[in-house]
């Protein structure tokens, strides 16, 4: 009874504060976004407020008028008469039309906002690039503890992600929102993404809604290219590394008039040295590269509702490795090791969208890649084509109260052509194995429809449940193999059903809960996705055929914003993330040391990572951020429940950021701490766990009025591991071994650059 | 290491003497932004200045829209301010602003550097 009264008399003290007031919120009236800096006055006074960033705003109440006029260029005025303290919520359509324009440009992302906030989404943004020495997607993920990055072997450089303690390709990799790198692109594929082309990137965990496909697993990172609309004229980065590695990027942007721009992204890099720092062991450290990649893109919007956005891109990338003293000329030598590869991508989407009506939009995703690669390992050959299309139709309606309907079809067909010629070592006899030019092409081609509906109860609660359903026509006429030959047609047709349900729940102040769970599957592709075990003496053993593959993801989320005051901001983050697979292509390295079965999983397969982000800013212009991580991932390999090899146990970050006013000068350094991975069965020295390793990075960037210098230190501690070529000496042995990787291979690397840019 | 910290010493004495050297002839001039809606622009303004050559200290002014800029007499003019705030898309009296530039201004800003709209009464 007390509570009460004290609840009535304090609800009478607030009453009585706000007395002769009128509060209210002023937003969008399409878009339903909060409108700052709208101006509120009484007609015939002086005196106003303006609306805070929120669209709020309070205003007393004038004695001698009763009449707001609320007033925001770009929009309709409006003048309400009010006689009595009241709470308003005003919508401003907006009049002229260059602003609705604007309007609808803003809506399209706000959908996607509305959806990925349902996500637990962190996002890299261009300034977070900055600070890092990004030459490209694969450096790019340093300053975050949700992505971990490593080497897939000791000779191609390539560089291979793990979200969720899983590896890469069990998540989904989009350029703006259209499939970007999968199938057999995705080994070398980190490499495709120059750091100065990207706008922002962002890492959704868990698995994603139905839109885009069904293979989104552990998460799903999506690129932001930078727009030519929106993009600066021109802008240059050049780039040169203690190893003599080059790189030039450039960004041209024109606008014919204000519907239609165009863009022309360039990327070029060269290393012109090998160098043997690591294990003076006769091995490159790292290979020799040359990339041309090149985006154009288009963009067109009439003003009226219709956005079309069209891309292009080519690569072409030659790498070179192995011993030093191997030329290319001398591929499939057997007294001097090499590793070579050639790629060509070929990719292009077009992606347009027009408002239905006022509360509805049809959108199209058109993507098609061709995709060469020619790759050797010594004396092993690979040959890898894929040719891809991709067609995705989607329609998003409000519906009533604001919740939201989305539904669509999508298609995708994928040709894949592999083939191998496998010979690890001197003497190799294939048996049930990869032998000579065996080749493992197939079609696939995948309907699939999807809708999700999206609940909303105003910005509390809102809650995203999914379906999508997706059928593989039996392929079986291309599974070719004579090992497929007494499979049944039965058994590779794939009826895919995928549930995902997403919710964000503001609990209480500002503590936000997101959940998130659903069924995800994809097709392994085996050789593209372990290249690096070529790159080692093992007999690979394949004895049955691989199934595709499946699994649960699910996952909670619990985070806060919190204002510290005087402007300064903190955020707290705590997940928990489960995936479980129910089947799984299982690469066994512990069968033994001298071999790799590959088979699907019988037993128990999952992995469960907890992780916690803090950031703060304490003072002006400091930022830190403090993350740490567990990684518990498991799995069955011949009968035995095992760590999943090359995972670490834990991880900590740690990223200060400091610059000083107008951004003149800016100071990053991070540092993880990698914990213990668990090494596979191998022929090396080196078995069991490794032990804990410091990596560090820090860069210094200088701003001028029109360009900006930065320089800094890859790799500050100096860690490297020291005997990365198992068996050096004998590379057409079976006591080779060059894909037992788990630290860095490369030493400590000084960089300078400069970026400038006319507007 | 003593040494280095003497040289230090010295290079930023030196550069401090110079800079208060250069404060002696050092001009006052007052820059008018009629296009000035929201405090959003402040942030365009200041950087802006902050690298601009010459450019010693200034003062905004919200109500009477306009910037106080204090400059090294020789290495600048108002002329070549009003022409950087210019170029970063802030209207002022004598120069239209770039138009690409403008863009990058928050949304409250936008329509009165093109010269669309004014603010209202605020």
């Amino acid at each position: 009874m007390n509570r009460l009264i004290l609840l009535l008399a304090m609800a009478l003290l607030t009453s009585a504060r706000v007395c002769c007031q009128v509060v209210g919120t002023v937003v969008d009236g399409e878009s339903e976004t909060p409108l700052p800096g709208v101006a509120l006055y009484w007609k015939g006074t002086t005196e106003g407020v303006l609306s805070d960033n929120n669209g709020r705003f309070e205003i007393k109440r004038h004695h001698m008028s009763h009449q707001l006029v609320v007033q925001m260029a770009g929009y309709a005025g409006d003048t309400i008469i009010v006689h009595s303290d009241t709470t308003l919520a005003l919508r401003l359509q907006a009049v002229s039309k260059r602003l609705h324009r604007v309007a609808i440009r803003r809506r399209r992302p706000m959908t996607f906002n509305r959806i990925t906030s349902v996500e637990q989404t962190e996002v890299i943004t261009t300034e977070g690039l900055r600070g890092l020495a990004c030459c490209n997607l694969g450096e790019s993920f340093e300053n975050s503890a949700t992505v971990d990055v490593g080497y897939s072997d000791a000779v191609s450089g390539s560089k291979q992600i793990q979200l969720l303690g899983l590896a890469g390709i069990y998540s989904q990799m989009l350029l703006e929102n259209v499939p970007f790198i999968s199938g057999l692109s995705a080994p070398f594929g980190l490499g495709y993404v120059p750091g100065q082309w990207m706008e922002s990137i962002s890492v959704s965990k868990g698995v994603a809604t139905v839109k885009n496909g069904n293979d989104a697993i552990t998460g799903t990172i999506n690129l932001e290219y930078f727009k030519p609309d929106k993009d600066d004229r021109l802008s240059i980065n050049l780039y040169e590394n203690s190893d003599l590695k080059s790189e030039l990027t450039a960004r041209l942007n024109h606008r014919f008039n204000e519907h239609l721009a165009t863009g022309l992204l360039l990327y070029g890099t060269y290393n012109a040295q090998r160098s043997d720092h690591i294990g003076h062991d006769g091995f490159s450290d790292y290979p020799l590269q040359q990339q041309l990649n090149v985006v154009n893109r288009w963009r067109y919007d009439n003003g009226k509702g219709f956005v079309s956005q069209s891309l292009v891109n080519y690569i072409h990338e030659n790498r070179l490795g192995g011993d030093m003293r191997f030329e290319r000329s001398m591929r499939g030598s057997d007294s001097i090791y090499g590793f070579g590869g050639t790629t060509d991508r070929l990719y292009l989407f077009t992606k347009n969208g027009f408002m239905l009506s006022s509360t509805a939009s049809f959108g199209s995703q058109v993507a098609a890649s061709w995709f060469r690669q020619d790759a050797y390992y010594g004396m092993s050959d690979y040959r890898g084509e894929e040719k891809d299309l991709y067609v995705n139709l989607l329609v998003n309606a409000e519906v009533s109260g604001g919740h939201i309907v989305d539904y669509g079809l999508s298609f995708r067909y994928s040709d894949v052509r592999e083939s191998l010629s496998y010979y690890p070592y001197i003497g190799f006899v294939g048996q049930n194995m990869f032998g000579d030019g065996d080749n493992f092409d197939y079609r696939e081609i995948t309907p699939g429809l999807f809708g999700q509906y999206t609940f909303r109860y105003g910005d509390r609660f809102n809650a995203t449940l999914g379906v999508r359903y997706d059928y593989s026509v039996p392929p079986a006429a291309n599974r070719n193999h004579v090992m497929y030959a007494h499979y049944a047609a039965d058994d590779f047709r794939c009826h895919a059903l995928s549930p995902r349900l997403h919710f964000r729940w503001n609990v209480w102040h500002d503590w936000i809960l997101r959940g998130s769970a659903g069924r995800g599957f994809r097709t392994p592709n085996l050789i593209a996705e372990n290249l690096g075990i070529l790159a080692s003496g093992r007999r690979i053993v394949l004895t049955e055929w691989i199934g595709r593959e499946e699994a649960w993801n699910s996952g909670l989320n619990l985070s806060k914003h919190i204002k510290l005051g005087n402007g300064r901001e903190a955020n707290i983050s705590v997940d928990f993330y489960h995936t479980r697979f129910v089947n799984q292509a299982i690469v066994d390295l512990d069968v033994a040391a001298d071999e790799v079965d590959i088979y699907n999983l019988d037993g128990k397969s999952y992995s469960n990572v907890l992780q916690a982000d803090f950031s703060i800013e304490p003072f002006e212009g400091f930022s830190a951020t403090l993350a740490g991580k567990i990684n518990d991932v498991m799995c069955t390999y011949h009968g035995v429940l095992m760590r999943k090899p090359y995972t670490s146990f834990w991880k900590g970050l740690l990223v200060m950021s400091y610059h000083t006013r107008f951004d003149k000068w800016r100071f990053d350094l991070t540092t993880q701490l990698n914990g213990p991975q668990r090494l596979p069965l191998n022929k090396g020295t080196l078995q069991g766990e490794t032990s804990p390793y410091v990596y560090m990075l820090g860069q210094i960037t200088r701003k001028f009025k029109h360009f900006e210098l930065y320089a800094g230190v890859e790799n500050i501690t100096g860690y490297v591991q020291e005997h990365p070529v198992v068996g050096h000496d004998a590379p057409f042995s079976q006591a080779f071994d060059a894909s037992i990787i788990y630290a860095p291979l490369m030493g400590r690397l000084f960089y300078v650059g400069i970026r400038l840019s006319v507007l | 290491m003593k040494r280095i910290l003497i040289v230090l010493l010295l290079v930023v004495g030196s550069c401090t003497t110079a800079f208060a050297q250069n404060k002696k002839n050092t001009k006052t001039a007052e820059i008018s932004i009629p296009a000035y809606c929201c405090k959003g622009l402040n942030a365009t303004i200041e950087n802006t200045l902050a690298y601009e050559r010459g450019v010693v200290e200034w003062t905004l002014h919200q109500d009477k829209k306009s910037v106080t800029v204090v400059y090294k007499e020789g290495k600048t003019t108002p002329e070549k301010i009003e022409k950087a705030l210019a170029a970063n898309g802030v209207r002022t009296a004598n120069e239209k602003p770039n138009p690409r530039a403008i863009e990058k201004l928050p949304k409250c800003c936008q329509p009165a550097a093109r010269g669309e709209a004014s603010c209202g009464k605020m």
